[in-house]
């Protein structure tokens, strides 16, 4: 009989309709889910149900936004004030809510949590046949009074067909300290009184009380990480500042032992031979420093307008002495379609391209090192390529791992904390960037850095920064 | 020791450093002295205060963390004092955290230098700092 009239109404009737459906096939089927969620809770903390917090639908907000409406409402029900009210909401889905049922339970319900599982038994079982025909009054006492059996206060409102129908039981005003359970049994229907479909929304409100206690422990979680995170920052703080003040001793002193120019031939030796080593314990705990400040989430960056020819300019004096020392060959190309200024942070861009340049320059004896920085597909690629030793292939990954290198016996050979990669790594991701390694064994190495290019405009180099 | 830089360019000067750790304190009073400086050293703020009102020197170094006062309140008496204030302060301190350097000049001090200092090149990087304040360093360094 349904189905039949079905058939002949309009589109739009028959998508409300498939939507109808829809919604109370998964209302129903959330009904059970709820109810073995409610045993399920029991068993396991005692009482929390979960479907409190569970996002709504837009029709469904808007059935509780209307529930709302109709329990604040005062008795007697003013029909026209609501369609007033509910005119736009009335006419977008051409339907009618009712009767809607909204109960409180008394406070100790807590305790008495196994009477709750019966009562959502006799409630479905209500609602079921409820839905089918909401307008017999048998159904209707006979709902009032199983709600009534558990304690539960029925205030009836007088509502008219159209309009929202409901039993409400007890006052919601007066619930805050309780558990507040919302049932609504909403039917769409047309205006014409064309039944297309009804469901049922289950909602537990949560003690209020129970919520709070929630509020302070997320709370007080949220500051113990806070202290966690500034305790982190206050260790990294005084880490670097006892490492470097004794170091500024032990190098400062040697720097003047060499300057003096008193030394014989072998004091001179040690000396420099101790000052080597203070300056790689130096560059270990700034790279350990570096590294711990990046894994705690303490890296800021912080972005700023920089000239791209200055910046490589500096990169290339810094690498220049290294080039002599081992006579290599350095040479420096940059993209003239890249763009002048860029906006970066300096500091982060520079330790990426120092530490790929003092590796290129670390693992190679002889040719050259070579850095190109190009535009490819918005991004600015950083190039560093060597004629070193290179690295097999199965080692592409592990290179970027802490205290790594391809051989660890070359770390005395070659210098280094095997940090630096690792720390180009983190400060590539940090910069929504990749980096990727190409290598032939004997023949050299290629790393490429890409980074997203943010160019400043003349516009904005002209404004006062 | 860098050619353009006379081994004689500090003489006669007056130079006051400020630390409480003896080591960095006489590191950096060596090395002031290889270029002629003479070098009045104190171990707290409130010492070093009290030397800068006495001989008034023509810059001032000094650490940052120190017990009786601070290198931070040291800066504030400084610069609240009309003798003291042309002075030019570098902050030398073993904080090399970000944000140090920019508190450290926010607060009043002319420059910024981090432990472990470059002894090969510490009294240069200090002159440098200092070109823009010291008229006869800036005829040097033209």
């Amino acid at each position: 009989m349904f189905l039949k009239r079905f058939v002949f109404l309009s589109p739009t009737i028959t998508l409300l309709g498939v939507f109808g459906i829809l919604v109370l096939v998964a209302m129903l089927v959330m009904g059970g889910t709820i109810l073995r969620q409610v045993e399920a809770n029991r068993a396991a903390i005692g009482f929390n149900f979960s479907t409190a917090n569970r996002p709504f639908s837009q029709l469904e907000h808007e059935v509780m936004q209307l529930l709302v409406y109709v329990t604040s409402k005062p008795d007697p029900f003013d029909a026209e004030q609501f369609q007033q009210d509910f005119g736009v909401l009335e006419s977008r889905w051409a339907v009618v809510f009712w009767p809607s049922v909204q109960a409180v339970f008394p406070q100790d319900i807590k305790n008495n949590i196994e009477e709750m599982i019966p009562l959502w038994e006799s409630i479905q079982d209500l609602s079921a046949r409820w839905v089918i025909n909401p307008q017999n009054e048998a159904v209707r006492s006979e709902f009032a009074e199983t709600l009534n059996s558990f304690g539960l206060l029925i205030f009836q409102t007088d509502v008219r067909y159209q309009s929202a129908r409901g039993l409400i039981l007890d006052r919601i005003n007066e619930s805050s300290q309780g558990l507040l359970l919302t049932l609504s049994i909403v039917s769409l229907s047309l205006v014409g009184y064309v039944m297309l479909g009804a469901f049922s929304i289950y909602r537990f409100i949560q003690d209020q009380k129970l919520a709070e206690r929630k509020t302070r422990a997320a709370l007080s979680a949220e500051a113990a990480a806070l202290e966690t995170s500034n305790f982190k920052d206050q260790f990294l703080g005084v880490m670097s500042h006892e490492l470097r003040t004794p170091l500024n001793a032990i190098i400062g002193f040697l720097g003047i032992m060499g300057m003096s120019g008193k030394l014989d031939e072998r004091s001179t030796h040690m000396m420099q031979r101790s000052r080597a080593n203070a300056d790689r314990l130096l560059l270990l705990i700034n790279d350990i420093l570096d590294l711990s400040k990046i894994e705690a989430g303490r890296l800021e960056l912080v972005p700023n307008k920089v000239f791209l020819r200055d910046l490589v300019q500096r990169w290339q004096y810094q690498m220049e002495v290294l080039a002599k020392q081992k006579d290599l060959l350095f040479s420096v190309i940059i993209d003239p379609q890249l763009p002048q200024s860029i906006f970066i942070d300096e500091e982060a861009v520079t330790k990426i391209a120092i530490n790929l340049l003092s590796n290129a320059f670390k693992f190679t004896d002889s040719g050259e090192v070579s850095l190109n920085l190009r535009c490819q597909d918005h991004q600015w690629l950083i190039e560093v390529r060597d004629s070193g030793i290179g690295i097999p292939t199965h080692l592409y990954d592990n290179i970027f791992e802490s205290f790594r290198q391809v051989d660890n016996s070359s770390k005395r050979a070659r210098g280094g904390t095997g940090l630096g990669l690792s720390i180009v790594q983190h400060l590539v991701k940090a910069m929504n960037g990749t980096v990727r390694v190409e290598s032939e064994l004997g023949a050299g190495s290629t790393f490429t850095v890409a980074l997203p290019i943010i160019a400043v405009s003349e516009s904005q180099l002209q404004a006062p920064n | 020791m860098h050619s353009w830089i006379p081994d004689n360019v500090l003489e006669s000067w007056t130079v006051v450093v400020i630390d409480d750790e003896p080591d960095a304190l006489e590191v950096a009073k060596l090395l002031l002295e290889m270029y002629g400086a003479q070098v009045i050293t104190a171990s707290n703020g409130k010492d070093g205060l009290k030397l800068i009102h006495e001989h008034h020197p023509r810059f001032v170094v000094s650490d940052i963390s120190m017990p009786e006062m601070s290198g931070w309140d040291l800066i504030d008496a400084l610069k609240a004092d009309r003798k003291t204030c042309d002075i030019p302060t570098v902050a030398l301190t073993a904080h090399a955290m970000t944000g140090d350097r920019e508190k450290a000049i926010a607060k009043g001090f002319h420059n910024y230098l981090t432990k472990p200092l470059r002894p090969e090149t510490f009294v240069e990087e200090l002159l440098i700092l200092l070109t823009y304040d010291i008229p006869e360093l800036k005829l040097l360094l033209q």
